[in-house]
């Protein structure tokens, strides 16, 4: 097989030129995921893209000053008025986790320092990773290029299908307040076994959201929850409602009977972390694997 | 592509998709960084990318035109250790000695990021990619903090290098 073709791209412009509609591109942002598939020669592409120099790093805040620069249209039901934040693909997850607000910084907090300072947020979209229930829960908006041309659109429907894709920027509302939860086995490496991230609006809606429910899931809202809170019912009330909105399935973490246990605790732990109850107490998360 | 490797200017021949390690293994010779798992998950290649710790199977050639490369082979000399290399030595931080090259830097790098005293979480969130298989962590950390303060205990005399089973 001939060598890769190798494009350094100098641009957004040269990025999304070299990507076309993204057959036999294999796109590098920071390589964590990929390099070791071509170091071992489980990926041999007609083309590799990198990113790198393609000016895709920045991240741009609405509020410069206390100030609101601008809410672009529709994001989140026009609920955000905290501001956004526009994040380039290839951010690295350090970045991200230092100015982003919550839940989305504890989320990109992977716990390895090395990996944060090199992996991307484009790449932790592409790959199914720990950001993407953040970024649910936030309503964010992914910016692509790809087959038709440049799309915007909401991260849940990118995260569901993201083949063919260039991840060229995410912009982020900013809520009230977040919280991120995970349940993961003692490995730094491995994916969460559970993921959950819930973020308050100025008009007082939360948004819930849950992924890692089996491998490569997309993350997804759960109306059922956000219904029961915005009904009246508590925490924990509201939480257990999450098994309506949710599949997990059996994979080598964790099997689906264990998720669906361990689920409600966690986002009744989120809930309660987002605005302290009262009548909220310690939850103990049962055992992974039992 | 051209790096400069412990402060001196190398052009690899190596293709853009090769790794680091690679080169700095089998081009250099610079066997301080090990091969481990080349997944990215064990820190043992760890090396200093421009200052910061990277792992060096992940770190593609093609993205490190005129890098600034810092291996073990520069952090001191068997006759005059680095602060971290004299703790590690001090406070029998290595055992069997593969993580050691990985931790040094990262550790290194840490302390010159915090400029003063770090404490034992903070050493464990910089280390958190780093396996030791020893097992020896508690000692690894004991090191680290040692180092940050400027602590010797100054009863380990420096290590003799000695080089065995080289004909002359």
């Amino acid at each position: 097989m001939p060598d890769p073709e190798v494009v350094m791209a100098g641009s957004e412009a040269e990025a999304v030129a070299a990507f076309g509609d993204g057959s036999g591109v294999t796109v590098i942002g920071g390589g964590t995921v990929v390099t070791p598939l071509l170091t071992h020669g489980a990926l041999w592409p007609e083309t590799v893209l990198m990113l790198q120099r393609a000016g895709l790093g920045g991240i741009a805040d609405s509020v410069v000053d206390g100030v609101v620069d601008g809410i672009a249209d529709g994001i989140a039901d026009g609920i955000a008025d905290g501001g956004t934040l526009e994040i380039g693909a290839a951010a690295t997850l350090a970045a991200v986790a230092a100015v982003a607000p919550e839940p989305l910084a504890s989320a990109a907090r992977i716990p390895d320092y090395e990996i944060r300072g090199q992996a991307t947020l484009g790449g932790n979209l592409m790959i199914g990773g720990d950001l993407q229930t953040a970024l649910v829960a936030m309503g964010a908006r992914v910016r692509s290029a790809g087959a038709g041309g440049e799309r915007v659109g909401p991260v849940a429907e990118f995260v569901a299908a993201p083949w063919g894709r260039l991840v060229l920027s995410v912009e982020v509302p900013r809520p009230r307040a977040g919280v991120f939860v995970q349940q993961r086995r003692r490995h730094s490496h491995t994916h969460p076994v559970l993921t959950v991230a819930v973020a308050r609006w100025a008009d007082g809606g939360v948004h819930v959201a849950v992924g890692s429910l089996a491998p490569r899931a997309p993350a997804v809202a759960c109306p059922s929850v956000e219904n029961a809170l915005a009904g009246g019912a508590g925490p924990r009330e509201a939480a257990a409602k999450v098994v309506e909105d949710v599949s997990p399935e059996d994979d080598p973490l964790a099997s689906a009977w264990y998720r669906r246990r361990a689920l409600p605790v966690l986002v009744a732990r989120a809930l309660e972390q987002l605005e302290p109850a009262p009548k909220g107490g310690h939850m103990n998360v049962p055992e992974v694997g039992t | 592509m051209n790096l400069i490797v412990n402060g001196r200017s190398h052009t690899t021949t190596a293709g853009p998709l090769m790794t680091l390690l690679y080169v700095l293994r089998e081009e250099l010779g610079l066997t301080g960084a090990k091969a481990g798992c080349q997944h990215g998950s064990c820190g043992a290649c760890t090396v200093l990318v421009d200052g910061e710790p990277r792992r060096s199977c992940l770190a593609l050639v093609g993205t490190l035109d005129g890098a600034s490369i810092t291996t073990v082979e520069a952090l001191g000399e068997p006759s005059h250790l680095s602060d971290v290399q004299v703790a590690f030595n001090e406070h029998y931080a290595a055992q069997c000695g593969f993580c050691t090259p990985g931790m040094l830097l990262a550790a290194t790098a840490l302390i010159k990021r915090k400029g003063g005293p770090v404490e034992r979480d903070e050493v464990v969130e910089a280390l958190g990619g780093h396996y030791c298989r020893c097992t020896g962590y508690v000692k690894i950390l004991d090191a680290v903090v040692a180092a940050s303060r400027g602590e010797r205990l100054g009863h380990m005399a420096p290590p003799t290098l000695e080089v065995r089973g080289v004909e002359p």
